[in-house]
């Protein structure tokens, strides 16, 4: 196995809080990964600087070999590495299928074509529904976003992150206020992903029962710093990890 | 074709014959002032490419307007040879003012940008204001020599309104065309993307400041068309082309008439136009009455007239669609 995401005494500071606190971790290619630790760890801080929402303070980033510390966030994407957001996020007066067009546009770097219409791209428009149609979405194609359920909200955005095709996908709580039907759907969705595609998952999550299902290696993140990394099993048997959980809620 | 591009092209089709019709039916009063409707339908056009496809409310796009009004002018009193070409560099003179204001502005977001661009309107104003040398100062450049409109052999007496009128009608298709096509193409969608959402198209890879300069070029382009425009109409360019109610204008007609529709502007231009010279002729103070207008218009109409107008025929058509189901 090769690494395609190492992580290098990663730190970030607001003021005088230290939100991450030299967090060094590895992401093997193709091994799904998971970061998990209470509210306020420091996960979406963490995923925020890999992502380059903002630089860190200290630490390295290296994607594939490749330092991409501090990079601007579109460059970061453009190199490979796509995200999702813990709060859904994504062109909301917008159809689906302009939504994934989008992206799309965006990583055939067609952006610059000024006065062809997009609808009438063939190649573009297929690819598109493609997607759509692999996420079930696709009788929704020309639905604008603002008419979906939360759940179908929330895999437009996984849409979106797809039609970049990127070799890392960061989600942040991919599950995070679904439903159970809804939950069950995305956990599906994401081991269906991770096995027909060249796609490392690397996700957090709040959902124990989600981690547990999902995850081949798991972090945990406790205050900034890292509690506990290994298997499953292993983080189920942590008893630091029980601790951190307040009651070892951990095997539920 | 199915049956709303057929009507589409039906009205657009009108549209052109009653453009084409209307100079030969009413008087040279309105000859000039649908003239006029055109010239600030561009610069609203323009003005809206920014504001509601990109997501950016520009306070000082009256900068782009003098400058090309400016440069027009000074050449055609400078006995310039073609009046194409005058209005040609006029508003290339536009576009690179855009180029540096955007560079700039693009940087900053929402009420920001507004500001940033206000204060460098604010800037341009009070540099033709006191350049007086070449910007003749608070006179402003008057005295414009219209030389025939060279296209070749051809030449075209382009005083009188009447044939001014086709000119701007001229340059007010090629304008819609143009945008239209840009706000449909691919590079316009990426600009929805980010007005809807700048985060999330800045991690699908698209550079944000690149995208909104480029837009804020173009946008300064077209207002720079306007802007030569309007100085040949006036035979003169004055400080209050320039003046911040004068980046006011654009703003209060896109809202007037609707922001997230095409034409809306166009329509608000209309309408800008059709209270003030209704208003004028009870009143000078017009514009406290316009404000007494636009208060239950903006209440009422809050997608503009025709955007609110569109929305309305489309939920009733989409309500008589699920009766017949
Ligand atoms: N931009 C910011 N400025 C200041 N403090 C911040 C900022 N972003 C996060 N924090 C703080 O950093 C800490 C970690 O927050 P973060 O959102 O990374 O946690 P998390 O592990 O994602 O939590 P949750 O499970 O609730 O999503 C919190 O105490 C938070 O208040
Ligand atoms: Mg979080």
């Amino acid at each position: 196995m090769s690494a395609i995401l190492e992580v290098k005494e990663l730190t970030k500071n607001f003021g005088k809080f230290q939100a991450v606190a030299g967090v060094t971790l590895t992401v093997e290619r193709k091994e799904l990964t998971s970061l998990i630790g209470p509210n306020g760890a420091g996960k979406t801080t963490f995923y925020n600087m890999l992502s380059g929402k903002f630089p860190p303070t200290s630490g390295r980033i290296i994607f594939e070999g490749r330092d991409i510390t501090g990079l601007p966030s579109h460059k970061i994407a453009r190199i490979g590495i796509g995200r999702s957001f813990q709060i859904t996020n994504i062109f909301s007066q917008m159809t689906v299928m302009q939504n994934i067009l989008s992206a799309l546009i965006a990583h055939h770097k067609k952006g610059t074509s000024f006065f062809s219409p997009y609808w009438k791209d063939a190649g573009l428009v297929a690819e598109a529904e493609k997607i759509l149609d692999s996420l079930g979405l696709l009788s929704f194609a020309h639905v604008p976003t603002t008419q979906l359920s939360y759940g179908d909200k929330r895999l437009v955005e996984i849409g979106i992150v797809l039609a970049n095709y990127p070799r890392l996908i960061l989600l942040d709580e991919p599950t995070a206020g679904m439903t159970p039907e809804e939950t069950e759907r995305m956990i599906a969705l994401i081991h269906r992903l991770a096995e027909e595609t060249d796609t490392t998952f690397f996700l957090t999550e709040h959902d124990m029962k989600v981690v547990f299902s999902v995850s081949q290696k798991i972090y945990v993140l406790h205050q900034g710093r890292l509690l506990a990394e290994g298997t499953p099993e292993e983080i189920r048997e942590n008893t630091q990890v029980q601790e951190a959980y307040l009651g070892g809620s951990v095997s539920a | 074709m199915n049956g709303s591009a057929r009507k589409k092209a039906l009205l657009a089709f009108a549209a052109l014959v009653l453009l084409g019709v209307l100079p030969f039916v009413v008087g040279t009063y309105s000859i000039m002032l649908i003239t006029e409707i055109m010239i600030m339908g561009i610069f609203a056009l323009s003005f809206n490419l920014l504001f509601g496809y990109t997501g950016l409310l520009s306070f000082g796009h009256a900068a782009f307007f003098g400058v090309s009004g400016y440069v027009t002018a000074f050449l055609l009193i400078h006995d310039f040879p073609s009046l194409l070409l005058a209005l040609l560099l006029g508003t290339l003179a536009a576009a690179l003012a855009a180029i540096v204001v955007g560079y700039f502005s693009v940087r900053l977001d929402e009420i920001y940008f507004a500001i940033l661009t206000l204060g460098f309107g604010m800037m341009f104003y009070t540099l033709v204001h006191q350049w007086r040398s070449v910007t003749g100062g608070s006179d402003g450049l008057t005295g414009l020599v219209l030389p025939s409109l060279g296209i070749g052999k051809l030449s075209i007496d382009v005083s009188s309104p009447k044939s001014f009128y086709f000119i701007v009608a001229v340059f007010f298709i090629i304008t819609i065309l143009v945008l239209l096509r840009i706000v449909r193409s691919s590079f316009g969608l990426i600009l929805m993307s980010i007005r809807e959402n700048k985060e999330r198209a800045a991690f699908t890879g698209i550079n944000i400041r690149a995208y909104r300069l480029a837009s804020f070029v173009i946008s300064g382009f077209f207002a720079g068309v306007a802007g030569g425009l309007f100085a040949v109409f006036d035979r003169m360019a004055s400080p209050s082309m320039l003046h911040w109610t004068a980046s006011a204008e654009p703003v209060l007609m896109t809202v007037l008439g609707g922001a997230h529709v095409f034409f809306g502007p166009v329509i608000g231009a209309i309408l800008f136009f059709f209270i003030e010279h209704v208003i004028t002729k009870f009143t000078d103070i017009w514009m406290i009455f316009l404000g007494a207008i636009l208060i239950p218009l903006v209440i009422f109409f809050p997608d503009g007239v025709l955007g609110t107008l569109m929305t309305r025929r489309k939920k009733m058509r989409e309500a008589r669609r699920e009766g017949e189901e």
